[in-house]
């Protein structure tokens, strides 16, 4: 089976920044991997490109075997791409459940009729219910999402990714700033996500890195600059050096 | 529910309207009713789309002409009143290109449309009749049905103005309506959810924009004359400033702010000279004061209340 992520020669440009740098690397089907790496190592900017919210300087990507380097991020979502943002980027004068309820009609660009109410029908409104529910906001699921906690819109953020049934997410750092609690929470849903779902973390905590992945990749300056099983990651000179060279 | 009654309340203190005898009450109440359809137009861009579109008062007037040609002209009603909302549905399509952008070039390109418009109604004389204007437009009929004077008309208008309102309130709690919330909270966020964006602010600005041309055809009956002055930069700038007066983003909002400027140009400025200063002076308040205009003023006694 083709790759789900391929991405070869990616590089981005801001002035005379090369935030992502040469970027070659694959990611098959069903694989779950964590993007480690320093601050402003580029991994962000690297989901940017991969989600198509801007494009490319050079390189190539291609998505479950599509090439997608000139498509846009909302036809990439449409694909099958679910993700969260660094910064929460979620609807703060709806509520959660409207939240995600526009998560659900994404993937198919639906939500076009003038007449029918934008509360959904029964099923789909209990399914975004229990989805707020497995990201442990559902007594919230019907306030303001401005007056949410730091924590809840962060949950909110996850939910948002998954209610498109996505066929690979990529999640930026979704444990940032969040309680123990509802930190193995996350890690339980990202554990229980089907077989067939492909992911992509950015994760700074090493316990939450080695739980979720069994493969590790490390960037450092835009480079990439090792890849493999968390144990050689680990062992791995140049990434020692890195780490301990910028703590 | 409860926002049914309170529209069929209001709907029904208005049909009493006529009942006072004083053509003066029953004219102002009609232009209230047509200027607020037209600030809903304004208000369903600024709070359901986040944008601020400078041109509802072309689609106003092109709807508001093309009844003025076509029944000075012999058409029937029913041919000319579909004829003149296409053709705002026409000039809204034209200018929707606008929504490619946002913020303050929305703004401005939304300007620069609304001015092409303006000089098309003041040069193209030999359509418009220039500064004259078209006069003698006759009121509505239907197969030789239709009001025949001032009271009659005015039924005519609050149905159709309510008729609106129902249709409005429909669209801004459907799923198309809270997709375009989406966008206006967070569009980034929408483009990443999968949604083609652009393509729904287009249609809502082509929605905006038969409104606005609804209301225009209402004018151009009501007012049996229709010149320049509707097509001026000064309608666009009034229907903003009537939306965010009403506030909130409620069907009722832009009427209550329509009220409140209409009253104000037509019976303070009878008593008070300085009246565009007056008006100046409520609206700063407003902004500066009641960020969620006069409607979020109800909510705020609400809250006082223990
Ligand atoms: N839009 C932008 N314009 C200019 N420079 C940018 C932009 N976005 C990111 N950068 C720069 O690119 C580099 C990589 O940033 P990026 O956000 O991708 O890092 P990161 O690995 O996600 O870091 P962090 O761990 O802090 O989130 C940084 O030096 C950053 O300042
Ligand atoms: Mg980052």
């Amino acid at each position: 089976m083709s790759a789900v992520l391929e991405v070869s020669g990616l590089t981005k440009r801001f002035g005379g920044l090369a935030a992502v740098d040469d970027v070659t690397f694959q990611v098959s089907p069903g694989e779950h991997c964590v993007l480690l790496g320093p601050n402003g190592a580029g991994k962000t900017t690297l989901f940017h490109l991969i989600t198509g919210t801007f494009p490319a300087t050079t390189g190539r990507i291609a998505l479950f075997g599509r090439d997608v380097t000139t498509m846009g991020a909302a036809a990439r979502c449409r694909l099958g791409v679910g993700r969260t943002f660094q910064i929460s980027n979620v609807f703060p004068t709806l509520t959660p459940v409207q939240n995600v309820l526009l998560a659900m009609g994404g993937g198919h660009d639906g939500g076009w009729s003038l007449f029918r109410s934008g509360r959904g029908d029964r099923t789909t409104r209990d399914r975004a219910e229990a989805l707020l529910e497995r990201v442990g906001i559902a007594e919230a699921a019907h306030t303001e999402t401005a007056s949410l906690s730091y924590g809840a819109r962060r949950q909110l953020e996850l939910a948002l990714a998954l209610a498109g049934e996505p066929r690979a997410v990529f999640l930026d750092e979704p444990c940032a700033g969040l309680s123990p609690a509802e930190r193995s929470r996350v890690v339980d849903i990202i554990e229980a996500l089907p077989e067939s779902i492909t992911l992509v973390m950015v994760e700074h905590d090493m316990d939450v890195a080695f739980q979720v992945a069994r493969r590790l990749v490390v960037m450092n300056r835009g480079r990439l600059i090792a890849d493999g099983s968390p144990e050689a990651v680990r062992a791995d000179a140049t990434v020692q050096e890195v780490y301990l060279g910028a703590a | 529910m409860g926002r049914l009654i309170l529209l069929a309340a209001i709907a029904l203190a208005l049909a009493t309207v006529p009942m006072l005898g004083n053509p003066f009450w029953v004219g102002l109440t009609m232009q209230v009713l047509v200027f607020g359809l037209l600030a809903v137009s304004v208000d369903f861009m600024i709070r359901q789309v986040g944008l601020f579109p400078l041109c509802n008062g072309a689609f106003f007037a092109v709807a508001a002409y093309t009844v003025a040609m076509l029944e000075t002209g012999g058409w029937p009603t029913v041919a000319a009143v579909p004829a003149a909302i296409a053709a705002a549905a026409l000039m809204g399509m034209a200018f929707g290109i606008s929504v490619r952008t946002g913020g303050v070039y929305f703004i401005l390109i939304t300007l620069a449309f609304g001015q092409m418009a303006l000089s098309v109604a003041t040069s193209w004389t030999a359509l418009t009749g220039g500064d004259n204007g078209i006069t003698n437009i006759p009121y509505p009929a239907v197969a030789g049905v239709g009001p025949t004077d001032l009271s009659q008309m005015f039924f005519v208008v609050l149905a159709l103005v309510g008729l609106m309102v129902l249709v409005y309130a429909r669209i801004i709690t459907s799923q198309f309506g809270l997709t375009l919330n989406g966008i206006r909270d967070a569009e980034t966020r929408m483009v990443a959810l999968g949604y083609r964006t652009v393509t729904r602010k287009y249609v809502a600005f082509v929605i905006s924009s038969v409104f606005a041309g609804v209301a225009g055809v209402l004018y151009a009956y009501t007012n049996q004359f229709v010149s320049p002055a509707a097509a001026s930069l000064l309608v666009s700038v009034e229907a903003g400033l009537m939306a965010i007066l009403g506030g909130s983003g409620t069907v009722i909002g832009p009427f209550l702010g329509a009220t409140v400027i209409m009253g104000i140009r037509n019976i303070v400025s009878a008593m008070v000279p300085g009246w565009p200063i007056l008006m100046g002076l409520v609206f700063i308040a407003v902004v500066l004061f009641l960020p969620r205009g006069l409607v979020g003023l109800t909510g705020r006694i609400k809250r006082a209340r223990p």
